[in-house]
């Protein structure tokens, strides 16, 4: 009940937000639907009339639909980079193979003997199409669109990721931030598009065959006009001319107080347009110019391979993002010659350090295994991993899913194998903090690596007067965490590595040049002067 | 003979290696019913396909009204030729009534004149246009769809008529009523009909003569009763061998055994017997016979009774 009230407050506050997103997703659901429509109506058409070809084209399209569509996505953005362009193509791939294998199946399903009886009587070729092949197959090529639609309204939910708007905003911020009612209030929303556009259709595909023109006018009015709903306030937008700066941020920036919010509050940012984008593009976005201010990781290797720069947080307005290792404590009382062996990387990993090793992986395209045994044997701290016994008990070590976390949990898998006589077990596949943090709670995995700030703001979530008191110092945030942690869910933080992965403001070291532009206060004071 | 309606002359078509119509010519008249009869694969239904361009023959020229049919659109050719099948193939989305005014309105009839026409040829078929005008095919039968098949092919009152297995998929009684309709139908005594068919006594009932076509050669063209009494072949023996008496009884007509029948005898009492054409056939007359439970019947100029026994016994003689 509380979670039901808690949405309703959530749907009522950011009624404009919701709208926005709703029409936005109505409008590549529909655009993406009606150009495969225009598409795969003719290719199920084509292959009706050239049977050889079809085992080749479904099964081309029967592959399109097994990939994921953020791999889908994530492929598309080099040719198209990112918005709306990338979002209706990769729904438009998804929308083939139903509405391709439909039209196929509902032309063939037309009995032969009706088709020789048209002939025979002296229908031409193209009145046996128009009055007897397309009206006889039209509820199936419909149900076959119908399918392409509960597909199309689920997959766009992923536009939010290429900053093509959309219901998923709302998912990805929720699902970034571990707030259900966030969830909910896209998720909801977006399942009920699902429905009403199955009905419409539904309703559409029983006006009955015999009324082909009703149902051909229908979806060529509607779909255009409800696709016309993403570029309407576009067009209108765009008359005040382009903006001076465009920014794209990832979903957990926008949503988290201390970000975004809190950076338009402490500098005036307000000015600033932006949209939301996967963390994985946003880099890519500002190294092609599609836009000009991102959020990233103070660590990430592609700040030095891109030639950003970190606009200074002169204010200290970003909260620290030490790393340290969080472990569930069952696991030292049982292995106590662990706590040592984790304490070696205690403090010896500078924020330069961190970065270099991340540059190897995500730019260099290194191993991130090779590239932390590299990094231990400088330090002197590889050592050769130690015969395993059998029934050795097993370390399940987790990480989330980028390369600074793959590091560091090869670093730990050598550091225990080479000091102790424990095995080691890998999870890299733990999309978030959300799911490593579950993860670590049910016992499905011994350790992780995480951050202070991510377990202040995202885990512990405190009141705004708490947060005021940490004040964002490294030292105050980290004994609260730890002590919270303990105190809480039982769990443990050991002592941090040493570099601090914050968030931060980046811009292309060149245009930032041409403004002037070294801090975050730089930042505001332009976008103001503007 | 008449001015033939069609006219084919060395008509050749093959499959792949396989001939299936052999240099085939004949001509058919204008009102005649040409019945093609042949065991499966004899290439009849081949044949008619060729006839309104559904198949495209390898050699040879047809022509129908005088006209060579290639030179013809294929669908303008089709729209003035009736086309029957046997699975009917009516079009399930349309109406009964639209179904039969499909041809007129491909043709572009004025609406008025084809709703009267379709109206005019529900009713004679048996299927009141008011009752069944607005159902759809699935609704009626298989006799009734097949009846509204036939009255979609007169619909334009086309010359011509192609049917192929029009009654095949049909169960004996229905197809027995079907066909009776078929005969009863004046319409189609004014065509010119080319009906396929592998039912024997099908082709007799309704043939003014019958092809009989075996690996795609005409094996023997005649009226029905020539190919039973004086078979051309062994082949057309030997097709016939199974129902040869049936068919006898259906083309000997009483006209034949009449020379056989006693010369003396009691004149029939008029009340007890049914007097009969000597055009009918031995089968229509045991048939009343059977049916009437009279004793005896008489001949239309001829004053003595006939009993069964007499009338089976002449038959016998007549066949020698």
């Amino acid at each position: 009940m509380h979670l039901l009230s808690d949405l309703f407050t959530f749907w009522h506050e950011q009624a404009g937000k919701l709208g926005h997103q709703t029409l936005q997703h109505v409008a590549l659901t529909a655009a993406a639907l009606l150009l495969g429509v225009a598409v795969g109506g003719p290719i199920g058409l084509w292959l009706t009339r050239q049977p050889r070809w079809q085992s080749t084209v479904l099964g081309a399209a029967g592959v399109l639909q097994t990939v994921p569509s953020i791999a889908l996505l994530g492929f598309l953005i080099p040719f198209m980079g990112i918005g709306a362009k990338p979002a209706i193509v990769a729904l438009l791939l998804y929308s083939l193979l139903p509405i391709i294998r439909n039209t196929v199946a509902g032309i063939q399903g037309v009995p032969p003997a009706v088709v020789e009886a048209a002939r025979g009587l002296g229908f031409t070729d193209g009145q046996i199409f128009r009055q007897v092949e397309l009206p006889l197959a039209l509820p199936v090529i419909m149900a076959g669109i119908r399918t392409a639609t509960v597909i199309n309204v689920g997959v766009a939910t992923l536009a939010a990721y290429v900053a093509a708007g959309g219901l998923g905003e709302f998912i990805f911020e929720g699902i970034s931030l571990n707030n259900p009612v966030m969830i909910l209030a896209g998720a909801i929303p977006s399942a009920a598009l699902a429905l009403a556009f199955d009905a419409g259709l539904g309703a559409l595909a029983a006006l009955s065959a015999r009324r082909l023109r009703a149902v051909g006018l229908g979806l060529l009015v509607a779909l255009p006009l409800l696709a016309a709903g993403y570029w309407g306030p576009q067009l209108i937008g765009a008359q005040g001319g382009r903006p001076a700066l465009q920014a794209a941020f990832s979903p957990e920036f926008v949503g988290r107080a201390d970000c975004l919010p809190g950076l338009s509050r402490i500098y005036g940012l307000g000015k600033l347009p932006h949209g939301v984008l996967a963390p994985a593009l946003v880099y890519e976005a500002l190294r092609d110019g599609r836009v000009d201010v991102i959020d990233g990781y103070s660590t990430d290797g592609r700040i030095r391979a891109y030639g950003l720069r970190v606009l200074r947080d002169d204010r200290h307005a970003l909260p620290p993002y030490y790393c340290a290792p969080v472990l569930r404590p069952e696991l030292l009382r049982a292995h106590p010659e662990l706590g040592p062996v984790l304490d070696q990387l205690s403090g010896q990993l500078s924020d330069s350090a961190m970065t270099n090793l991340n540059y190897q992986v995500d730019n260099l395209h290194k191993d991130p295994k090779a590239v932390a045994l590299g990094w231990l044997r400088r330090r002197g701290l590889l050592k050769a991993p130690r015969p395993l016994l059998p029934g050795a008990p097993e370390v399940r070590l987790g990480s989330k899913i980028f390369a600074e976390q793959y590091i560091l949990l090869e670093m730990y898998a050598a550091l225990i194998r080479g000091n102790t006589d424990l095995g080691v077990a890998t999870k890299t596949g733990l999309g978030g903090t959300t799911i490593c943090f579950e993860a670590l709670r049910g016992g499905q995995i011994d350790m992780y690596p995480e951050y202070t700030g991510t377990g202040l703001q995202v885990l512990l979530q405190p009141s705004a007067a708490v947060l005021d008191s940490l004040g964002g110092r490294p030292e105050a945030v980290f004994q609260y965490v730890q002590a919270e942690f303990g105190r809480r869910y039982g769990l443990a933080w050991r002592a941090p590595l040493g570099f601090n992965n914050a968030y931060c403001l980046l811009m292309r070291q060149q245009q930032a040049s041409e403004l002037n532009i070294t801090s975050i206060s730089d930042l505001g004071r332009y976008l103001r002067a503007r | 003979m008449p001015t033939p309606v069609i006219r084919v002359s060395h008509l050749t078509k093959r499959f792949g290696a396989q001939v299936v119509v052999d240099d085939l010519s004949f001509e058919v008249a204008a009102g005649e019913t040409l019945v093609l009869l042949g065991p499966s694969g004899c290439g009849k239904t081949t044949l008619l396909k060729t006839l309104n361009r559904l198949i495209e023959p390898d050699g040879g020229t047809i022509e129908i009204n005088g006209r060579d049919v290639r030179q013809q659109k294929p669908e303008e050719l089709r729209r003035g030729i009736g086309y029957v099948i046997q699975q009917v193939g009516l079009l399930p989305h349309l109406t009964v009534a639209q179904n039969v005014g499909v041809v007129p309105s491909l043709l572009g009839r004025p609406q008025v004149e084809t709703a009267a026409r379709t109206t005019a040829l529900l009713d004679r078929l048996h299927l009141p246009a008011e009752r069944f005008g607005p159902m759809l095919p699935a609704e009626l039968s298989g006799g009734q769809q097949q009846r509204v098949g036939l009255a979609r092919a007169l619909a334009a009152d086309p010359p011509v008529i192609l049917l192929d297995e029009p009654f095949g998929a049909l169960d004996p009684i229905t197809r027995a009523a079907v066909r009776h309709d078929f005969r009863e139908l004046d319409e189609l005594r004014r065509k010119t009909v080319v009906l396929v068919t592998h039912d024997v006594t099908e082709a007799f009932e309704l043939a003014d003569r019958i092809m009989l076509l075996n690996n795609g050669k005409i094996q023997q063209l005649g009226p029905p009763r020539e190919l039973l009494l004086r078979p051309a072949s062994d082949f057309v023996r030997s097709f016939f061998q199974a129902e040869q008496l049936a068919l006898q009884l259906r083309s000997i007509t009483l006209a034949e055994v009449q020379p056989y029948l006693p010369q003396s005898g009691q004149p029939a009492a008029t009340a007890d017997a049914i007097i009969i054409p000597f055009t009918a056939s031995v089968h229509e007359a045991l048939g009343l016979l059977d049916a009437s439970a009279a004793p005896a019947l008489r001949l239309t100029d001829r004053p003595q009774a006939i009993t069964r026994g007499q009338l089976l016994a002449a038959f016998g003689q007549a066949l020698g």
